[in-house]
């Protein structure tokens, strides 16, 4: 992952505010301390106080002492009230240790003065008991004095008294502005923090609803979108990133809608296999023009398309086949086709096929129409000249016939009868006659050889049944010829066509078949006259044919040409000693 | 006695010139007309009302046979002599059938024409010896098929068309057929359509009867 350097990346933001919380939150332990010291150091004091008064009130006690034992006893002795005088001391050292006020230390030290005082007098004036006469005086003395002293101590404890209770109250509300201040400042950072997360929060809320949106966006079809961001943090880089993989998400989804625009476009068919032929996607050539749709394709195999199953050999390294076919559309549209197909190659393996068909329709329609121009003409060559050998024929029966009939007339009506006697003369006009007769047979003959007028007269049944009467009748082959259906004659050029075709058929076997048998059929059906020519001949290999006998490949050429001339059929099956068979079909109108 | 009218129709000159010079010694005939072609030789029957009409059959326009047709539509008194150079048999029946009395070929000496106007004329017909010879090899050559059609089956069918029908009956399909044959599909499909068309049947079943009933094979 990259780093960014971020201005004001979320990271330091949050790290700052925490860092912030965490400095208050010191900053609030350090002021509860400070308060908690104060409140013991206050604390401390009052128990000083309260040592000081306790010590004080010792002193009292024991100055009480002496008093009740002078005052009140009938005789305090001496020592005792030494002892008494003792313990005061006692307690008075006590408390001056303990007495830290000054101002008390100065009425402690009048009290020590005055109970010094108390002392000395004693000890100087006093032999035995006070309760002598004459330590009467000294009796009020003293009492004076402890009175006094009394006065002195009750100030001091008053003072100290004073002292305590201002510590006290000082103590007391110490303790609740602390505690108010503490809870308040908690409250306060408390309540800061929730403010400052809830804005923290809120403002990447924003922004990843900003990048929600723009995704959202994107998904519904707004594919220019980008996404803004005011501040320079990783949910800007996010966005940025969102921004750069939406361009290169349009600029590959953008290419491939082009590329696929170019696939749909393309008028030739192209069908995407993959490795086992089976469909995967067409163009749009496809379902125009053959009416499947894609889920009715798909995953089928490519032959469903095609006439003729594809056979496919790997011939180079990617175009692995090259035809012409016939695709079959939904309805049985039939339409012809060159095909390609390349082979899809991933790391040298073949995934699929790319089969590109180019419609190659019109391109057979100018052929078509170019044959038909062919065939046309060559009905119109043969046309011509069997006209031109019916003409001639005509003119050699007819014109030469009549000719050779008339000079025979001649012959008859001007020398016949006058040289009737004589022998010699009748022998020799009677050759002549002879001889002309055989030039009308022979003038028959030709014409006959050039075209059966029969034909013309009495239709094909007729011309073929004597063209076998006269030609082939002893030429060693049976010949059967039948026809069927056949009363009504049909187009002369088919008939001219046909009678050419047995003519031709004819010779053919009685010159090559060595055959015992042949048959002729002439069938008609509905639409079209059907003509069959078989023969138990040794027959022929039709593929060497050209080859072996250039005679008759001549002849079964011209034999398909006047078949393909009237648009028909030309089978012709045979082999090696298995006969010859031709079958025929020619349509009819 | 009364001369026997004779039209002429022929559409060459030198041929009706013979006539004419070979007829010219005979006096009980006379030529009352010649028509060159069909057409004319039809006004010219209605006109001149010929006893004997002499006609070849090529002829411009109408051909004689038709011509021979049409008079025998409403005339059946006229005699009609062919006389042409055709010796085909169908020429000469088609003529024949029409309605001529005789037919003789131009080639004929006029000893044989006077004869044919003779005979016709007296109300016979004839036919020279080799008019007779070819109708005779006609009706000979006739016969002789007839009697094949009904000696074998009555439809005559190939060596071909019955191995077909054999395999057809065996229930085999087209391809089979094709396969057992070693020919292709198509041919088989030529075949068996001109095989139903020839026995005139419309069903595999029709055919299979044909088959059976005609003991061109058995189940």
């Amino acid at each position: 992952m990259k780093k960014y350097n971020l201005k004001n990346s979320i990271s330091s933001r949050l790290f700052k505010g925490v860092f912030v919380i965490i400095i208050v939150n010191i900053l609030i332990v350090t002021a509860s301390l400070v308060i908690n010291y104060i409140l013991k150091n206050r604390s401390d004091k009052i128990v000083i106080e309260y040592h000081e008064l306790d010590a004080v009130h010792e002193l009292k006690h024991s100055l009480n002492l002496f008093k009740i034992s002078i005052l009140e006893s009938e005789s305090p002795t001496k020592s005792e009230m030494v002892t008494y005088l003792n313990n005061i001391n006692n307690n008075i050292t006590a408390c001056n240790l303990i007495i830290t006020n000054n101002h008390n230390k100065n009425i402690l030290s009048d009290f020590i003065i005055d109970i010094n005082k108390l002392s000395e007098n004693i000890s100087n004036n006093i032999i035995d008991t006070l309760n002598n006469e004459k330590y009467l005086y000294y009796k009020d003395l003293y009492n004076s004095i402890i009175h006094n002293a009394e006065v002195h101590l009750d100030t001091i404890i008053e003072e100290t008294k004073e002292e305590i209770n201002q510590h006290v109250d000082f103590f007391s509300k110490s303790y609740i502005r602390s505690n108010i201040t503490v809870i308040l400042l908690a409250t306060l950072l408390i309540f800061a923090s929730y403010i400052w997360g809830l804005g923290f929060i809120r403002k990447i809320f924003t922004e990843i609803k900003i990048l929600l949106i723009g995704t959202e966006k994107y998904i519904e079809g707004e594919h220019t979108i980008r996404i803004e961001t005011k501040y320079d943090d990783e949910l800007n880089v996010l966005a940025k990133s969102f921004n750069k993989m939406i361009e290169t998400i349009n600029t590959t989804t953008i290419s491939r809608d082009y590329f696929d625009n170019i696939f749909q476009s393309i008028f030739d068919f192209i069908i995407v296999t993959d490795k086992n032929f089976n469909i995967l996607s067409i163009n749009a050539a496809v379902k125009n023009n053959l009416s499947y749709n894609l889920e009715e394709l798909s995953e089928k195999n490519i032959n469903l398309l095609f006439e003729k199953e594809l056979n496919i050999t790997i011939k180079a390294q990617n175009i692995v086949y090259n035809s012409e076919q016939t695709l079959i559309s939904k309805n049985k549209n039939k339409i012809p086709v060159i095909i390609s197909i390349s082979a899809i190659k991933t790391n040298d393996t073949t995934t699929g096929y790319v089969v590109i068909a180019h419609d190659i329709s019109e391109k057979l329609d100018n052929e078509n129409k170019l044959n038909n121009i062919r065939r046309e003409n060559l009905i119109a060559l043969n046309e011509a000249q069997e006209e031109e050998r019916l003409r001639i024929a005509k003119e050699i029966h007819d014109g030469l016939g009549q000719i050779l009939t008339a000079i025979h007339y001649t012959i008859e009506n001007k020398f016949k009868e006058k040289y009737q006697n004589d022998i010699e003369y009748k022998e020799n006009i009677y050759n002549l006659q002879t001889q002309i007769d055989n030039a009308i047979v022979e003038s028959k003959n030709i014409a006959h050889d050039l075209i059966p007028i029969l034909l013309k007269d009495f239709g094909l049944s007729v011309a073929v049944k004597n063209l076998i009467e006269y030609n082939y009748k002893n030429c060693g082959i049976k010949i059967n010829f039948a026809t069927f259906y056949y009363e009504k004659r049909v187009d002369e050029k088919i008939e001219k066509a046909l009678y050419r075709i047995i003519q031709e058929a004819l010779s053919n076997i009685i010159k090559h078949s060595k055959a015992q048998n042949a048959n002729i059929q002439i069938i008609k059906l509905d639409d079209l006259i059907s003509l069959t020519i078989d023969d138990d001949g040794i027959g022929f290999n039709p593929e060497t044919i050209s080859n072996e006998t250039k005679y008759r490949g001549i002849g079964l050429f011209s034999m398909k040409e006047r078949v393909y001339a009237f648009n028909g059929v030309f089978q012709l099956n045979s082999d090696k000693n298995k006969g010859t068979e031709i079958l025929i079909d020619i349509p009819i109108k | 006695m009364q001369k026997i009218k004779i039209l002429l129709a022929d559409d060459h000159f030198i041929i009706t010139d013979g006539i004419i010079a070979m007829l010219s010694q005979h006096k009980e005939y006379v030529i009352v007309g010649e028509a060159r072609d069909g057409e004319e030789t039809l006004t010219k029957v209605k006109e001149l009302a010929p006893d004997i009409l002499i006609v070849d059959i090529s002829m411009p326009k109408i051909n004689g046979i038709d011509v021979v047709k049409k008079i025998r539509e409403k005339d059946s008194t006229i005699k009609i002599l062919a006389l042409t150079q055709h010796d085909k048999s169908e020429y000469i029946m088609q003529m024949l059938k029409a309605g001529a009395d005789g037919y003789l070929l131009k080639n004929s000496n006029k000893d044989e024409l006077i004869t044919a106007l003779k005979a016709i004329s007296e109300g016979n017909k004839y036919f020279g010896k080799k008019i007779s010879d070819i109708i005779l090899n006609n009706y000979v050559s006739q016969s002789d098929f007839k009697d094949e059609k009904s000696d074998k089956t009555e439809i005559l069918l190939t060596k071909r068309e019955i191995e077909i029908i054999k395999l057809i009956v065996k229930d085999k399909s087209n391809q089979e057929i094709a396969d057992n044959l070693n020919i292709s599909l198509r041919t088989v499909e030529t075949h068996r359509r001109n095989i139903m068309q020839k026995l005139n049947v419309k069903t595999v079943v029709a055919l299979v009867r044909y088959a059976l009933n005609n003991n061109i094979t058995s189940l």
